[in-house]
Formats: structure tokens, sequence, C-alpha cells
């Protein structure tokens, strides 16, 4: 087998001191599908995006062909002949898919546009590889599985040896995703390399030639994936790494604090995001909506915290259906909520720390409109010491780390004594350290009484945390586990990826 | 409207570092001095005129006389009122010209109204005065609730409504209540209706003392009361804002309000203090002043006094310049389009930022 | 007072009211492509006009005159893409301080060149001249207004053409719509988005320029400062409603045209005070754009 591509000892360090990679290896051969796998934060994406210039290695070297190369920009990774798809997809939704698949590098004489070219090479492209792509749909009116074979094709149309995708089905239904595996397959046959990031064992077995397992930034091991198991993928993914599991009781389950009625919330292209789902939590118990993400938890969340104001069915926190509720009179019920998204929604980044955690409490103790400046101030800088914030209160927020930013929100969403807590991926992106945290914290107010509802994806915070799970696919509730004690992981991602489904009894867990 | 899509964010500094507030302002008047000599120079230079000579009327005459002086303190009261308002807008994020014609509705407000009360009405400056904030205040409220309601940007919405406020305020001075031995001009304005001076001699008026007064409540409200937070957070990410739970549309319409009715006040107050008719024939472009301020302060209400004291001051060195036969005085134009390019941007921001760190930690 | 409305008069003058209007919509409608709100095409405009008017007085010919002016719009043009893409000042503040300079600056020039402030009816500037177009120009009612009218008219005609197809023809056009929608994307695939900015501005300047040029050299025959007037923003009004649309912006530009000769040409036959006529154009926009908004909101709930 020839070598197509090699690095090696790469090594990346950020401006925030986190060590992506630590002295990775990475071997490519021509015409395979090559997988990496590895846990959140595992520095996949790190690797793969200096492979395509996205960034910048601290150290390490690039072979290409054989030869060193170096490449400074995305730009000059397509020069020689590698392409990305990114989870997020760059596309420009206004315009016609053969536009987008050309972009850059448009058919046509002199500074004319050649419509017809680009449309014929877009349908011919979409053929080869058996793509059903309408060249002159718009964009933005694509299903994402649509959307990403309009990406996989602009790559091709650049001519790409070499293809990444970054976590490719994590936006795809089932039947997509075998849709998809039959085209790389097919592109692999072709003679492309391909490079898929993932941590879907099923994946690997069904898709890929060979595995590198990348652990905390450190290689953990090179195979042919035919040699090689499930279960030993799974525990050099795994290895020693940090155990997560938090010491908890079993909870003590107090009146129902939050119903949902058969809701329905309308989605993408007509179909339902959230089609028909019912469930209660109880104070003092976490609840946790499982599921890959974009199955619809998001809009659950949405839904209970007042944020969405359209959908059907209904829903109640406390006791008072919240339809036509505004989010002030939400929160006012008791319920607060640590958002998915804590750059732009969680926190406002121009703002110092100070008025961050104030945000909820900031009219608390005024008289006639005037701020108790005294007051808030006191329980700001009470908030940082508990919370463990490394920071001083007007300090820009915009200077802390993740981990130092969500505990910033959690002291926040946290602190105020709530009775409902909606956690929407409230580890994600954080380090070790600050996980531990934040999950003490949550199962200490879990003890307290409060109704915790957590939305993860993450299977090891789930097990963590949760008391019981719903497991959410394709915008309904497959399953409902009681017995987490006894559900294997295994299990779990069998129900997250709609492969089974639980018998739903009688009983509105 | 398609328009709405790229609003602007501006960024401010952060208020609880008052010190480094105070150093930021310092640091541009500085430059803006720069600014000012290098666009003197260059106009001397082109226009013949002798660049010492200029250079000297135009920095030093300022301080000549205490006409001079109380000329730059008549100079700095719409500044102060046109740029509280405007900081108070921006930092919610919003980007109305409205400053401009509720500065002139206010003071042809004033300017009809005082003459019109019966002789010996107590307190008649301060009865205008509220008259002009409300007229104002309900002039603003169109542009703000369209906003809020319809999505329609505020920018372009208010403009019109300037010209709109302009020709009907034209229409009533010439048609209804102007004065009928005076052309295109109000009654004329008794004493008991103006605002005392503090010294008659050189035309100081105590309206300066209202417009500092103006700016110190517009601070307080911005940085110490639950709206003025509601406000800022509003304007800094208004997701954010939504999702604590605060009305950003509330916000976003109270912001445009207030704004307006500082503009009315302030051209209320400037009328009766420093004119003894309204007899203005154009906008008078305060609105577009009080986006110079608002950058020069940083959008801090606190510093808009010192930011329309150090405009102000040019303006008078421009003025002074023009009645020496030299330069004219839309100059003034040419170095405050450099200035708000020049602390606008970002590039240059974050330098500013970057020393700062590297000195402060 | 209908007879005023339809009369052979009242088109032609409705274009000629429109026509700044139109290349200012024109001129927002190419920076708006490439993501720019540009407020500066008023200052533009009024710089356009005082370069317009001078150079082609003193040269004693329109041609370099409009050269003149559509240089000066560039030259603005410029001014804003240094400001709002190098330095990376808001687009927005970039407009507003330009305009404050555009202010300053027709001041300057007139009082450099003229020794005067107001205006430049002492140098009246070359009027660029009329084309009529024997034969067609016979034709009842639409003849005089689409087929005797001044050279600008015909050059916004072909900037109209010019422009849809520069948009959808071109790659400079497509790369102007892509950096425009969506900025991340159009970098990624190596379109470089400051140059698609700056083609865009560019192209907005020339417009502006005509714009400005019109008003100097063929309405009024001299400049007069202050005599945008607002055309500029209400040409990005006209934009904005048209909705990237050329040819639905050059509908509103020239309604808000006619509404504008209506303001002063119903002086002579409405018995209303002009002032309130003057309103006409201002309130038009306000109540077009709420209806636009309505509209919209309309169409997207269903």
């Amino acid at each position: 087998m020839e070598e197509l591509l090699r690095m090696s000892g790469i090594t990346k360090r950020f401006g925030n001191g986190i060590l992506a990679n630590d002295q990775v290896n990475l071997s490519l051969h021509t015409g395979e599908i090559h997988a990496i796998a590895g846990e959140n934060g595992a520095g996949k994406s790190t690797l793969m995006k200096i492979l395509y210039g996205a960034e910048l290695p601290t150290e390490g070297e690039i072979f290409w062909h054989g030869k060193r190369v170096l490449i400074p920009s995305p730009k000059a990774a397509t020069a020689l002949g590698i392409g990305m798809v990114y989870q997020h997809f760059m596309l420009i939704n206004e315009l016609p898919v053969y536009q987008n698949v050309y972009l850059g590098m448009e058919a046509g004489r002199f500074a004319l546009l050649d419509k017809k070219a680009m449309r014929a090479g877009t349908a011919a492209l979409a053929q080869k590889y058996n793509m059903p792509v309408d060249p002159d749909a718009l964009c933005g009116t694509l299903p994402v599985g649509v959307a990403q074979k309009v990406e996989i094709l602009k790559v091709l149309a650049r001519g790409a040896e070499l293809i990444i995708l970054d976590e490719p089905t994590a936006v795809l239904t089932p039947q997509e995703t075998e849709q998809l595996f039959v085209q790389l397959k097919r592109m692999r046959d072709d003679g492309r390399t391909i490079v898929i990031i993932t941590h879907k064992l099923r994946e690997i077995k069904e898709l890929c030639d060979r595995v590198t397992i990348l652990r905390g930034g450190k290689n953990a091991g090179v195979f042919a994936v035919a040699d090689v198991s499930e279960q030993e993928i799974s525990e050099r993914m795994v290895g020693g790494s940090v155990n997560l599991k938090v010491e908890k009781r079993p909870a003590r389950a107090g009146e129902t604090a939050l119903t949902v009625e058969h809701l329905c919330v309308a989605g993408r292209g007509g179909k339902k995001a959230v089609n028909d789902v019912s469930f209660c939590a109880k104070r003092g118990e976490i609840l946790c909506l499982a599921g890959v993400e974009g199955n619809g938890q998001q809009q659950v969340a949405d839904c209970l915290t007042g944020l969405r104001k359209h959908y059907d069915g209904v829903v109640r926190v406390l006791g008072h259906d919240i339809a036509g509720m505004c989010i002030h009179q939400v929160r006012g019920l008791g319920l607060t909520h640590i958002p998915e998204d804590r750059m732009t929604v969680g926190t406002n980044q121009a703002a110092s720390i100070y008025e961050n955690l104030i945000s909820l409490s900031y009219d608390q103790g005024d008289r006639a409109g005037w701020m108790d400046r005294k007051g808030l101030r006191r329980k700001a800088q009470a908030d940082l010491e508990t919370f463990l914030v490394k920071g001083t209160p007007d300090m820009p927020i915009s200077m802390l780390s993740g981990g130092n930013m969500q505990k910033v929100v959690a002291a926040r969403e946290l602190g105020c004594h709530p009775t409902v807590v909606v956690a929407n991926q409230p580890t994600r992106g954080v380090d070790v350290g600050a996980i531990e945290f934040l999950h003490r914290k949550l199962i200490a107010l879990r003890d307290s009484g409060c109704c915790i509802l957590l939305i993860s994806a993450d299977l090891s915070e789930v097990f963590a945390l949760a008391d019981r799970i719903l497991v959410f696919h394709d915008g309904r509730i497959v399953a409902r586990i009681r017995d987490v004690e006894h559900t294997s992981e295994q299990q779990l991602g069998r129900y997250m990826l709609g492969i089974e489904q639980m018998e739903v009894t009688g009983d509105e867990a | 409207m398609r328009l709405k899509t790229q609003m602007p964010i501006v960024l401010h500094p952060s208020p609880g570092r008052a010190l480094s507030g105070v150093r930021n302002v310092a640091l541009k008047l500085a430059a803006s001095m720069a600014i000012a000599a290098a666009v003197l120079t260059a106009a001397c230079l082109l226009m013949g005129y002798g660049v010492r000579d200029t250079l000297t009327t135009f920095f030093l005459s300022p301080f000549s006389s205490g006409y001079t002086f109380s000329e730059i303190a008549r100079e700095m009261v719409p500044l102060i009122f046109t740029g509280a308002a405007v900081s108070l807008m921006v930092r919610c994020g919003q980007f109305n010209m409205f400053v401009e014609g509720g500065f002139f509705a206010g003071a042809f407000a004033a300017g009809v109204l005082a003459p019109l009360l019966p002789a010996g009405t107590p307190l008649i400056p301060l009865i205008c005065i509220a008259a002009a904030a409300v007229i104002a205040g309900l002039i603003g409220y169109i542009p703000a609730k369209m906003k809020a309601a319809l999505g329609i940007n505020e920018f372009v919405s208010s403009l019109m409504l300037n010209y709109i406020v302009f020709w009907l305020c034209m229409y009533l001075l010439h048609e209804v209540c102007g004065d009928p031995d005076y052309v295109n001009a109000t009654r004329y304005l008794e004493e008991s209706m103006r605002l005392p001076f503090l010294n008659e001699d050189l035309g100081l008026s105590s309206n300066i003392l209202i417009a500092l007064f103006a700016a110190l409540l517009t601070g307080l409200f911005l940085f110490r009361t639950t709206w003025g937070y509601r406000i800022r957070m509003t304007g800094d990410n208004e997701k954010f804002a939504a999702f604590s739970g605060i009305n950003t549309t509330h916000s976003i319409v109270a912001s445009q309000v207030i704004g307006a009715v500082l503009a009315g006040v302030g051209g209320a107050v400037f009328l009766l203090g420093n004119y003894y008719r309204f007899s203005w024939t154009s906008l008078p472009n305060y609105g577009f002043d009080g986006f110079v301020i608002g950058i020069i302060a940083g959008n801090n209400p606190f510093y808009v006094p010192l930011a329309a004291a150090f405009l102000g001051y040019l303006r008078v060195g421009a003025l002074q310049t023009s009645r020496m036969g030299a330069l004219p005085n839309e100059v003034i134009y040419v170095i405050q389009a450099l200035v708000i390019i020049l602390f606008g941007a970002r590039l240059i921001r974050q330098q500013i930022s970057k020393s700062r760190k590297k000195e402060g930690r | 007072m209908l007879e005023f409305i339809f009369s052979e008069n009242f088109l032609t003058s409705s274009i000629c009211y429109a026509l700044p209007i139109i290349f200012a919509a024109y001129a927002a409608l190419i920076s708006n492509k490439a993501g720019i709100i540009n407020i500066n095409i008023e200052g533009s405009m009024s710089v356009s006009a005082v370069t317009g008017a001078l150079v082609s007085c003193f040269t004693g010919s329109w041609v370099l005159g409009l050269i003149g002016a559509v240089a000066a719009g560039v030259a603005m043009s410029l001014l804003l893409s240094f400001a709002a893409i190098r330095l990376h000042t808001d687009s927005f503040l970039s407009g507003i301080a330009l305009n404050t300079l555009a202010t300053g600056l027709c001041v300057l020039i007139l009082q450099t060149t003229l020794g005067v402030k107001g205006d430049s009816s002492a140098a009246p500037s070359v009027v660029i001249p009329t084309l009529t177009i024997p034969l067609l120009s016979k034709i009842p009612v639409i003849g005089k207004a689409l087929f005797a009218q001044n050279i600008l008219f015909y050059a916004a005609l072909l900037a109209l053409g010019a422009l849809c197809f520069l948009l959808n023809r071109t790659k400079l056009g497509l790369y102007i719509r892509a950096v425009g929608y969506n900025r991340e994307a159009a970098s990624s695939v190596g379109i470089s988005v400051p140059g698609a900015k700056r083609s865009a501005l560019i192209l907005c300047g020339i417009l502006a320029g005509m714009g400005g040029a019109y008003l100097s050299m063929v309405s009024l025959g001299y400049f007069s400062v202050g005599m945008v007037g607002g055309r500029g923003f209400i040409g990005i009004a006209a934009e904005a409603m048209g909705a990237g649309n050329p040819l639905l912006i050059t509908l509103f530009a020239f309604l808000f045209g006619a509404v504008d000769y209506f303001a002063v040409g119903a002086q002579t036959v409405l018995n209303i005070p002009y002032e309130l006529l003057n309103t006409l154009p201002y309130l038009m926009t306000l109540a077009a754009m709420v209806i636009c908004s309505l509209v919209t909101r309309k169409t997207k709930q269903q």
C-alpha cells in the first residue's frame, strides 16, 4: 500500500494553554477509508483542522506523497488535493447547488459564468457517485442529508484526493447514513482516500479499513478494522480515562414538576422536529433526555423554557400551563436554564463577569428602579467563590476559559435556588475538573429537592447523572429507561441510533 | 426589512473600570487634537493660508477671552444633549437619527409655547421644557414602535421622520404660529420665558448646568437603574437578554423614546437659554454630532460633557479662524469625520486594548 | 388636478425627479449585495455634484464634468472601503462619518475654488445634454418621456441592464453576492472577501456619482449646499423595499420621484402649502416601509 500522507509528531498547544494534540502520528494509505476515533475532546478535530490548514501545528511535520509540505491555509490544502466537509456546512443558502459546488472555481471564459457547463458538471459528478441532487435547487431549501452531499460534491469538484469528513453521520437519519456509506465506498473504489472523524463504533466496523484511535490528545493505537473487535476499540478510546462517576444516592422523587403532553414542534421541510412527545419529571430526580443531536431534545428544551412560543400540546411547569407566558414569567415560576450555546445565549461577551452574574437578580432589592449595587456585588462575589471561578467581578467575561465561563453561567442559573433546572449540554467543551464540579452541583441540587432535566449527548455524562433516561430519536421518545444502573452503554447507543425501540408500556414515565 | 440583519455592534469600555475609561477618553482627546492639527495644516496648504497663524488662532483663541469661553459652553449644550441621547440609544444597539428631529421639534415647541402662556405664569421655561419633552417623546415613539413591532430599520425611518418634522415645523412657523411682524420666526421671548444668564455680559446661560445635569442623570439611568441594565444587555447581546427574561422589545422602544425626549429637552433648553426667538431655517445637524460625541465618550454619558467640551472647543476655534477670514468654519466637519472613522476602527481599538493588557498584567 | 397627473409633462418630470433616486437605489443595491449598508451614498452624491458642477464649468465640457463627478463618487467609496474594510470601522459609523465629511468638503471646495459658501450659481455647470431619438420621440404620451430624455436617463437604463447582467452572469457578480450572503462560506472557497466588497463599493461610487451629476448638471444647473436633500437615503429605502430585485427597486425609486415631483408641481394646482407638500416623499417612504414589512410578514407566516 502506498502511503499518501504522514503526519508525524504533531503537537498543538492553544493560546489558553490547552494541549489538544501531543506528539500525534497519523499515516494514511491511498484508497482507504480511515477512521479517527476518540471521545469528545480527544483531539480528533484539532488534528484534522491542522491537516486542512485551518489550524497551525505548534510542532510536527506533514508529508504528502512522501514530500514534506506546509499547509498554512485551507486554500493551500485544497491546492494539494485535500478537502474537508465540516459538521457545520459552508454553503450559501441563497445560491443554487451548482453555483455552490463551483464557487471560487467557476467555469466560463473571461469574467463570465458558464452556467450550462457548471450545471452539467454538477449533474455528472452527482451521477457518478450516485448522489441524487438537483443542481438547480437552492441550498437553503435542502434537507440536511442532501446539503451534506453538496458539500461532498464541492470537495470532489475540486479534485480532492483526500476527503476529510467531520462526524458526517451526526446529523443523518439511519437511511441517509446507509446511503452515505455506499457513496463513500464508491469514492474509495475510485481511488480517493477518505478520513472520517467519529466516535461511533458501529460505523468504524461497517465502513472503515483502518482506524487511528486518539485519547486525551495522544495516539492510542492504529489497527486494521478487520483485526480488532468493537470491544477493543472502545477500550482503547476510553482506556484508563478519568472516571466521571460522581458519588450519588438513589433519587427520592417528590411531586411532579414538569409535565409535557403530546408536544409537537414543526421542523424543517414540513417534518416534525418533535412528534407527539409526552413525559413528566419530578422534584428530586435527574431526568435525562438522551439522544444524538438534532433529534428534538433541543426543541423540547426551548418549549419548556419559554424560548419557543409556537408549539402544539401542553407544557406545564409546576402545575402552570406556560402557553403564552414570556420567558420572564416562566423563570418567575422557579425555572432556570443552562443553555447549550454559552457564547451567544448564555453569556454577554461584551460585559463584565459581574454583569453576567446578575442578569436574573438585577432587580432584587431595587428601590424605585435603582439597583441595589452593594447587595448585588456581594452576591456576585460570593457566587464566584462558591463556584470556584478564577476571576474577579470586573473582569470582562471574554477573558475566561470555557470551563470558567460555564461556571459563571452555572453560578447564575443554579445559585438562585431554582425549583426546576433545564441543563442543556452543561459540560460540553469544559475541562475535566469543571465537569466534575458541575456534576456535583447538579446532584446536590437534586438532593435538595430540585427537578433537573438534563439534555446530553455525552454517554458518560448521562450515566453519571441520570436517574431516569428518555431516549430521543427522530423527534420521538424511543425508550424510557428506569433502571439506569443495569443498562449498558451499547444498549443506550442502539436506542439513540434508532436501531432498537423499547416497548413503551402504558405507564407515562 | 433586509436592512436590519447587519446591525452593528459598537463596543464600549466596561463601566466598572472608571479609571481606565478616563484615560481612554484622554487618549482619544489627544489624538483628536493631532487629527485637527493635521487637517488644518493640510487645508491651509491647499487653500493658501498661513499655517502657523491658522493653527495658533484655532487652538489658542478659544481661551483668549471670557466671551470665547462662554461660546464653548454654548456649543456644549446641544452636543451634551445629543451626545447623551445617542449614547443611550447606541448602548441599546439602536442607530436612531431622530435626535436631530427631536432637537429641532423641542426647540420649536418651546419657542412657540413660551409666548402663548399667559404672562405671569410661574416657571414658564420649565413648562416649555416639559412640553418639548412630551412632544419629542411622542414623535420618537413612532420609529421605535416601527422597529419593535415590524422590524423596520430605525435609521432610515428616523431620517425620513426628521424631514417630515422639519417641514411641519416650517409650515407651522410660516403659516400658523410665527410672529406676524417678523419674518420666519416665532414671537419674542421675554426674560421671564427664558432661562436665566449666569453672566449676561458674556452671554453665558444657565442652560449649561441643565445640560451637565442631564448627562449625569442619563449616566445614572444607564448604569445604576434596572432599566439601564436591561437596555445595556439588550444592546450588547439581544439573545442573551431575551434568554435572561428581559423584554428586549421594551428596551428597544424605551431607549429610543428616552433618547428622543433627551433631544427634545435639549432643543428647548438650548433655545430658551441662548435665543430670543426660534428662527432656524434648516436642520442643525446636531443628530450626527451626537455620534461624534458618542464615539469620543465611548458611549458613556458620564464622559459626554468632557467630549462635548472638547468638540465645543474645536468648534469655537474653527469659528474664530473663519472670523479671521481664514479657513471656513466647515473644516470642523472634516475633523469630525476623521475622528469617527479612527476611533470607530476595530483595528485601532484592538491595538489599544492589547497594549493596555500588556501594561496591566 | 387629475389633468395635472395624467399629463405628458407629469410623466416626463417624474422621471427627471426620480433619476437621482434611481441612481442612489442602484448604488445601494450593489453595496447591499456585498453585505455593506452604505449610508454614505448621500454624501457621495453631494461631493459628486459639487465636483461635476465645478469641473464642467472650468473645463467647459460636460463630459469631463461627468467623469469628475463619477471619480468623486468612486473616491468617496474608496474612503468608505478603507474605513470599513481596512480599518474595520463599523460600516454604519463610517457612513455617518463620511456624510459629515461630505458636508464639510463641499463647502471647502466651493470656498477654495469660487470663494463662496452657499452655491455655485456664479459658475453655472455645463448642462448634460438631452438626446432626442428621432421618430420614437414623437409617440404620444410616452414618446417625450422615454425617447427625448437626458443622456443620464439612458445611462440609468444601461445601468439597470448592466447590474442585472453583472450580478447574474459574471464571476464578479457571483462573488459579490456570495460574500454578501455568507462571508465565511465565500472565503472558505478562496474568494477574497475584501476584494469583492471593494469592487462592489467602487461600482456603488460610480452610480452615486452619476446621481450627483444629475442633480448639479441637469436638474438645477449649479451646485447648492444641501441639494441632495435626503435623496440618497430615500434611494436606500427604495432598495430595501425592492428587496434586492433591480426592477422592483426601479419601480419604487420611480414612485418616490413621482411623489417628489408631485410635491413641487402640485403647488401650482393645489391650494396646499408647499411645506406640507414637501413632507409627501418622506411620508410615503415611511408608509411604504410599513406596508412592505407587513406584506413580508404576512407572506412569511403563510
